[in-house]
């Protein structure tokens, strides 16, 4: 065991000098005695570095694009078509990246995004509808599916599962707003998407009644 | 097809609430208790006494999850795995939406490391895990000597139950607590986020007793003293008009009787001014002593308790959003981080059955923190005194157990950084 004289302590770990005063040590360590293994250091998680990458590759092309759009200008600011695409592709990954750790949670909020991005998209390149007569319903019936379809081969159980189908199915509301109030141009992908939505929900309450109830409760205790 | 489960769930008791939601790579709410036994570690029996004992700790099966108002523990059916200490002491424990354990369980050479995200339990509950653990792998590896433990508080309803519900009352007794704006040690001098020194020093118990009688303290308020007068001595002159405050988690149980593992404890602040208060350390001890017998009585922790519960009682606060929830205990962690200087925390004996002795040698406790904390537990005649810091200067350290020495304390260090693994791998 080392030892400090000066302050007249004995050490259990390894050191060069006292980690106390820094003064000189007297005695033999034995690696017996050591208390604390030696752990390889922290490192950066993959998913942050990959994130790091995503975000410094869109800034590139952002910039790298602005310039050539501003230097051979013929009328058209092109670029910022590029830049709204690749931040909608960043927000998704950021997302993605971010929920990595639950899978359905993560399902769910691409689907808000989707939603979101895409009417963006629509109202800003002068509205034709496409987002909510396709892209609304149609995001809403993958989510569904997938949402099943994970809960399924992963096995989950209804406290990991529950919430997100009830959420999705919810989210049916919105295409059956829309339907009843005929904004929608294209009717069959709100309805179809909105029979599913309600099948679901009723199969739910029928076939897993005491786990949908209990769920609710759960999630939503004050 | 779709499996259904019946879950059992949990809310947070109040203490906990705060955990989840400030829990961040700067502080990560885990802390550890180690038992270091005379032998090395047995791994194979090790994972059969953990086996057995999760089986009457329910609450260390759950994992955390966010509802939309409150986060709740869910009980899981995750097997936890022994396996060689394998990073840093303290790591994280909790990812939010990760559905993991709350707590690992390590060893390394003579050491059972159990490390808890302070969410799931406190010291004391954590402690009824560790003891049951502890005396199931000796009855494993010593069946002659060790009897098989009989555990009276193995009901699960008992053994889950919130304190904080069952003692707390509306009435509000007019009780002033004090306050302080405590003086702090300087943040450019920090190592970076997720970093921390340790410090663990070993001192025999009754020469321990003997000189804070000599004092006549307890041995929490001689520590405590001993801890201001350290922190003071890294002072600089113009800080030392603000006060050296420790903040002190006080067990609940001791006042409102509970068999709970969970969270259930509250705190105290004690500051100490050491530009206008007397500096010499028999003042202090003096002082601290005086305080705690003041403070650390049963009405003056309910009124405590009481503060903090009618935060959480008010309906108002209780319709809000988790995920705002979470930002504004965030900004109320970090408001009320100037409060204190350190944190003091002892956790006083553990208690072992006699026949497990000739096996264990001592406990070590110790916790991740965002400043500096002193950690001190006992067993047989090892005192643990553990300090755990974010800041690179070991000043306080030194001062600490120079004190220690000088009153003829023999004191056994080990330290362990990460600037120090990194340059020896």
């Amino acid at each position: 065991m080392q030892s400090c004289k000066n302050c007249n302590i004995k050490l259990r770990t390894h050191h060069e000098n006292c980690p106390l005063c820094h003064g000189v040590l007297t005695g033999e360590f034995d690696e017996n005695d050591r208390v604390f293994p030696l752990v390889p250091p922290k490192k950066q998680t993959a998913e942050k570095q990959f994130m790091q990458w995503v975000s410094f590759g869109a800034l590139a092309i952002i910039i790298v694009c602005g310039l050539i759009n501003y230097m051979l200008f013929d009328g058209i600011w092109w670029s910022a078509f590029v830049t709204g695409a690749l931040l909608c592709t960043w927000l998704v990954l950021a997302v993605a990246t971010a929920k990595r750790r639950n899978l359905l949670k993560s399902v769910t909020w691409q689907l808000v995004i989707l939603i979101v991005l895409a009417i963006l998209w629509d109202v800003f390149t002068g509205w034709y509808g496409w987002s909510i007569d396709f892209v609304l319903p149609l995001a809403i019936l993958s989510a569904l599916c997938a949402v099943i379809v994970i809960a399924g081969i992963k096995k989950m159980t209804s406290c990991e599962y529950m919430t997100y189908v009830q959420m999705v199915c919810m989210a049916g509301i919105a295409p059956f707003v829309l339907l009843v109030t005929h904004t929608v141009n294209v009717s069959l992908p709100s309805a179809i998407c909105v029979g599913a939505c309600v099948l679901t929900f009723a199969a739910m309450i029928i076939f897993r009644r005491n786990a949908f109830f209990a769920e609710i409760k759960k999630k939503f205790h004050v | 097809m779709l499996q259904t489960r019946k879950a059992k769930w949990r809310k947070l008791e109040n203490a906990a609430k705060i955990f989840p939601a400030t829990a961040n790579d700067r502080d990560e709410r885990v802390f550890r208790m180690a038992c270091e036994l005379n032998e090395d570690v047995n791994a194979e029996a090790l994972q059969q006494a953990l086996d057995k004992t999760m089986t009457s700790f329910a609450l260390f099966s759950c994992v955390m999850r966010k509802g939309v108002f409150w986060y709740y523990l869910e009980e899981s059916t995750l097997r936890p795995i022994v396996r060689e200490e394998y990073r840093a002491p303290c790591s994280r424990l909790y990812y939010p939406d990760e559905k993991t354990l709350l707590f690992e369980v390590t060893y390394y050479k003579r050491r059972i490391n159990l490390e808890v995200f302070h969410a799931l339990a406190d010291g004391t509950g954590t402690l009824q895990f560790l003891r049951t653990l502890i005396v199931r792998y000796l009855t494993i590896t010593h069946p002659n000597e060790v009897e098989p433990l009989v555990q009276p508080q193995l009901d699960v309803a008992v053994n889950g139950e919130d304190g904080f519900e069952k003692y707390y009352s509306k009435e509000k007794a007019a009780e002033k607590i004090p306050e302080y704006k405590a003086y702090q040690m300087p943040k450019s001098n920090r190592f970076d986020a997720g970093e921390m020194r340790i410090v663990e020093g070993v001192a025999p118990v009754d020469k321990m007793l003997a000189i804070a009688k000599e004092h006549g303290a307890t041995l929490t308020a001689f520590f405590a003293a001993a801890f201001m007068c350290a922190i003071a001595d890294d002072m600089r002159q113009r800080d030392k008009r603000k006060p050296v405050a420790l903040m002190i988690p006080v067990n609940l149980r001791h006042f409102f009787p509970s068999e709970s593992v969970r969270n259930f404890f509250a705190w105290i602040d004690m500051g100490y001014n050491f530009s206008r208060q007397p500096a010499d350390f028999d003042s202090v001890v003096d002082f601290t002593a005086q305080f705690f017998k003041k403070e650390i009585t049963k009405e003056r922790m309910a009124a405590r308790m009481n503060s903090y519960i009618g935060l959480e009682t008010n309906a108002l606060m209780r319709v809000v959003p988790l995920e705002i929830k979470m930002r504004a205990m965030q900004l109320g962690n970090y408001v009320s981080y100037g409060n204190d200087t350190a944190v003091f925390s002892n956790i006083g004996r553990i208690d072992l059955p006699k026949e497990c002795a000739p096996f264990v040698k001592m406990f070590d406790f110790f916790t991740a923190t965002g400043k500096m904390q002193l950690c001190v537990c006992s067993y047989g005649n090892n005192l643990t005194m553990t300090f755990t810091t974010v800041f690179k200067s070991v000043h306080v350290f030194r001062s600490f157990f120079r004190t220690l020495t000088k009153l003829g304390v023999p004191v056994e260090v080990a330290v362990r950084s990460e600037e120090e693994n990194d340059a020896k791998l």
